[in-house]
């Protein structure tokens, strides 16, 4: 490991984020306070969605992610410190906003339908729980290893998010809908957020492994000392971020198929019955153990790695979206209408 | 070995042991383990394409013959329990459970207390050197190490090297992961030998005691030592008409007496050692309906009143056959004219009969019991909705309705707006209708005459009342390897967390003789090296604090 990213990884953790992160957690908790005070019996059964607040705080906070995406890449050209503080701050400022978005939808919930539910039960909700958690575990990676730069290349993947959450408005996909029998239940709460979770950073890793080509490609002998060689992160720390993302969605999502075989053994009788979301989340599960089986033992790392991050991030897309989209089976829920 | 003993016997029994070793060997290796993981996902992709478990006909009518025989030889529409599949999958745990074989001891050598002292190593993963102005000694050094997190130390005799060790169980994590793969396999094996998973379908206030079981295409019947008793199902909607949870109180009974009972809802099953009852379904279990058709067939319009039960048939023995498909006890409609936003609204119970007749062919009506006016009718394809204007079942339009029809058909030319109006007029004289209420009449018939014209249809029906009965549809099962296989889960995960984040450290400490002159270099088991380096440097931050200085490292 090169010599000279210890000195900023030292200083990261011994100036504890963890102020920081508690700062935001307080900040979330209040706002979210506020949004339900100003809520409260405003709604009645039935509010259209343009008139629910919870609508209006995604929207500006949609607005945020873009400014932040666009200051990450601007970051890139101009290097300078204010311009990357800025770019954390939209990011965390937008984080904040998904997040009091979300917990005021789980209040709003409650008086638009007879039975509230937490928000993150049908493909509009967790495409934003997605964006919120993509950013939020790239800002954590972006506190603990000071890769800034890799926000432009994480940021765009939020972005396709925020543009399919569009899409899904227009399709009229977005209105608070009451649950199915099935889906009332906590373990499936707990499964969809560590699925999240993992989502989140299985897309990380994804965009570092672009970042890492970038840079790779820059770095061919006979090519003119561009940008990609001035600002993003040398090989050998893009490589590791690309690997602890990783490790973290592999844990997170272990995590989730099993609290979700969990959730089917109380509602069905059986923890696997091999139905295409299972499936396909049982294919994103070998293809990650493969990667970290061919780095810790066969010691692969480089390309061949961030290619395999991406092409794992394409298999994981396809299994959040995909399965809905083409394939049928159990997890309905989140099928387009 | 001694290659001259005439012992022909323990060759053979070598070479076996030799090749079978040697096999483990094969199968533990990371090409392989990395060709079995792609290969299970590539596999497994196949079934989430190709909707498994559907009948020949859906089958042979999407693919074609051809491609039907050669999937089917290939056991592709029951994939997952085929053959081939199971194959890979026994071949994927022998595979982890080799590499446990093979890796497990060294593994677990390294997990287990440090015995003696190991070395300086040849390669080290960071290292550093300091120059003190006091002398150190030993204890000062295991003391900042102790700081650090690391609890074992050994020192070696004579000089001044000492071991410090931490994080060894992380070296458990291998065993946790990869047994726990292997437990959760084995569970789902004792699972599906031990253990069944059927079905039971329990009218309202029956009981019964048979489960089916399904095993490939037939049902076997497997017999519980006690009754279960469907003491009452019901399900709750919300206002837009969704269900919003399905429940039946289950009562077991043994010898008439009450051993278990609990309501059960789909995420809250029944469980009574070791058999699990979840909600799964349920259905119409003969439900009384009463209904009125109209004959439109004969001259005026006779009525009758019918009661029958839901699934049975009436047939007036000159090949009209009437059948009750279906009961509804609601109705989920879209209101909304935009399919953006959809408005769901229930428009209340419904019933479907099947009409069949050699001279009109079959029709599925279907007639609801709040709205009677509405016509709803399906010849082959779509049903086609309609507005009759009134009730079939209301005499006055009806017979209105009949002798109008009939005075238009003693017209014998074209019919011409004067000659309707007059054919309505003698309708209403032979009914003893005042003229005064032509205009009341009027539009109702004439528009219910356009819409039979249209659909041209031999009866009319009107829903009138029904009684439910239901059944609930019950899963049951018996899962014998389901404590194993949550263990085992639970096993994985903290495997998982040993592995990626509990890393064997280990440093070496070689202080010089006058005791101002330290050197130190560790190495890490795990890949990732970032830790390592940075506690590496918190060490040398703190032990310079004690008064050192940079010094540089000798090499080795
Ligand atoms: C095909 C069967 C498998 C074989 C033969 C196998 C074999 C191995 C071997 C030999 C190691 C190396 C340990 C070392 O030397 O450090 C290893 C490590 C590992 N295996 Fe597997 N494995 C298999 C399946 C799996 C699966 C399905 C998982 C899923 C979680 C998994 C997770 C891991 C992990 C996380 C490590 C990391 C070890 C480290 O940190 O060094 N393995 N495996």
């Amino acid at each position: 490991m090169s010599e000279n990213v210890l000195p900023r990884l030292q200083h990261s953790l011994i100036a504890s984020p963890w102020l920081h992160w508690l700062g935001m957690l307080t900040l979330t908790l209040g706002l979210s306070g506020l949004a339900i005070f100003a809520e409260a019996d405003r709604l009645t059964q039935g509010t259209p969605l343009i008139q629910l607040l919870s609508y209006k705080l995604t929207s500006y906070a949609n607005v945020l992610l873009a400014a932040a995406a666009l200051v990450y890449v601007a970051h890139l050209r101009f290097t300078a410190e204010p311009v990357g503080k800025w770019a954390t701050g939209l990011a965390t400022a937008a984080v904040v906003g998904l997040l009091v978005a979300l917990l005021t939808r789980w209040f709003e919930s409650h008086q638009v339908l007879e039975e509230g539910h937490v928000p993150i039960s049908n493909l509009y909700e967790v495409t934003i729980f997605f964006t919120a958690l993509t950013t939020l575990l790239y800002l954590i990676l972006e506190s603990l290893y000071h890769c800034r730069s890799a926000g432009a290349f994480v940021m765009p993947i939020v972005m396709a998010g925020v543009g399919f959450e569009l899409w899904l408005v227009s399709k009229g996909q977005a209105d608070p809908q009451n649950l199915v029998p099935a889906l009332k239940s906590y373990w499936m709460h707990a499964h969809v957020l560590a699925n999240f979770i993992g989502y989140g950073a299985f897309a990380v890793a994804a965009g570092s492994g672009i970042m890492y080509l970038v840079r790779r490609h820059a770095e061919k002998p006979g090519r003119r000392d561009g940008i990609a060689m001035h600002v993003l992160p040398g090989l050998v720390e893009t490589d590791a971020l690309m690997y602890r993302a990783i490790a973290i969605g592999f844990v997170t999502f272990t995590i989730a198929t099993i609290l979700g075989a969990a959730w089917a053994y109380n509602a069905w009788g059986g923890y696997w019955s091999w139905d295409p979301k299972e499936t396909w989340s049982l294919i994103v599960w070998l293809t990650y153990a493969a990667y970290l089986h061919l780095r810790f033992v066969k010691g692969w790392a480089g390309d061949r790695m961030a290619w395999w991050a991406i092409l794992g991030f394409a298999i994981t897309l396809f299994c959040f979206l995909g399965v809905n989209m083409f394939l049928s089976g159990l997890h309905s829920y989140g099928q387009l209408s | 070995m001694d290659t001259n003993t005439p012992n022909v016997d323990r060759k053979p029994l070598q070479t076996v042991l030799k090749r079978s070793l040697k096999f483990i060997r094969f199968l533990a290796s990371m090409p392989v383990a990395v060709s079995l993981l792609s290969l299970v996902a590539l596999a497994s992709m196949i079934g989430t394409i190709l909707v498994q478990n559907q009948d020949q006909d859906f089958y042979i009518s999407t693919l074609g013959p051809t491609w039907y025989r050669l999937f089917d030889s290939l056991e592709l529409f029951d994939m997952y329990s085929s053959w081939w599949f199971l194959a890979i999958m026994t071949l994927l745990v022998f595979s982890v459970s080799a590499a446990l074989l093979r890796h497990g001891p060294r593994f677990w050598h390294l997990a287990r207390p440090l015995k003696a002292m190991r070395p300086w190593p040849v390669k080290s993963d960071a290292e550093f050197s300091l120059k003190f102005a006091q002398p150190l000694n030993n204890n000062q050094l295991q003391t900042l190490c102790r700081r650090h997190g690391f609890r074992e130390f050994m020192q070696q005799e004579g000089e001044s090297l000492l071991l410090a060790r931490k994080g060894r169980l992380g070296r458990l994590g291998f065993f946790f992961v990869h047994g726990g793969i292997v437990l959760i396999c084995v569970g789902g094996l004792i699972t599906s030998q031990l253990g069944f998973r059927g079905t039971m379908n329990i009218p309202e206030n029956d009981s019964d005691n048979i489960i089916y079981v399904q095993e490939g295409k037939e049902f076997r019947r497997l017999q519980l030592p006690f009754q279960v008793r469907n003491e009452e199902f019901n399900i709750d909607f919300y206002q837009n008409g969704m269900p919003s949870e399905y429940s039946s109180r289950l009562s077991l009974l043994q010898d008439g007496q009450v051993i278990a009972n609990k309501r059960i809802t789909v995420n809250d099953p029944l469980r009574y050692k070791g058999i699990s009852f979840y909600q799964s379904s349920f259905g119409d279990a003969g439900s009384t309906v009463n209904f009125t058709l109209r004959d439109l067939t004969r001259e005026d319009f006779p009525l009758q009143k019918v009661e029958s039960i839901v699934g049975k048939s009436l047939e007036d023995g000159v090949g009209l056959k009437l059948t009750i498909k279906e009961l509804r006890q609601h109705n989920v409609i879209n209101m909304s004219k935009e399919s953006e936003h959809p408005v769901l609204s229930d428009v209340g119970p419904s019933l479907d009969i099947l009409f069949q007749s050699p001279a009109s062919g079959s029709i599925t009506y279907r007639v609801y019991l709040s709205y009677p006016n509405m016509l709803a009718v399906a010849r082959a394809g779509e049903m086609i909705h309609g507005d009759l204007g009134f009730s079939p079942a209301d005499n006055r339009h009806m017979e209105l309705l009949a002798a109008f029809l009939n005075q238009l058909s003693t017209l014998e030319k074209e019919i011409t707006p004067d000659s309707r109006r007059a054919a309505f007029a003698e309708a209403l004289r032979s009914m003893n209708i005042p003229m005064e209420q032509a205009a009341e009449y009027g539009p109702r018939i004439v528009h219910a005459e356009q819409v039979l014209r249209k659909y041209r249809l031999p009866m009319l029906f009107s829903f009138d009342s029904f009684v439910p009965k239901m059944y609930t549809g019950l899963q049951v099962t018996r899962d014998p390897g389901s404590p194993l296989v949550w263990s085992a889960c639970a096993l994985l995960v903290l495997g998982l967390y040993l592995l990626i984040y509990l890393h064997e450290q280990r440093l070496w400490l070689r202080l010089s003789h006058d005791g101002r002159h330290i050197e130190v270099c560790a190495i890490q088991s795990h890949h990732d090296k970032h830790p390592l380096q940075y506690r590496l440097k918190r060490l040398q931050q703190d032990m310079a604090s004690l008064g050192g200085v940079e010094a540089k490292v000798n090499p080795r």
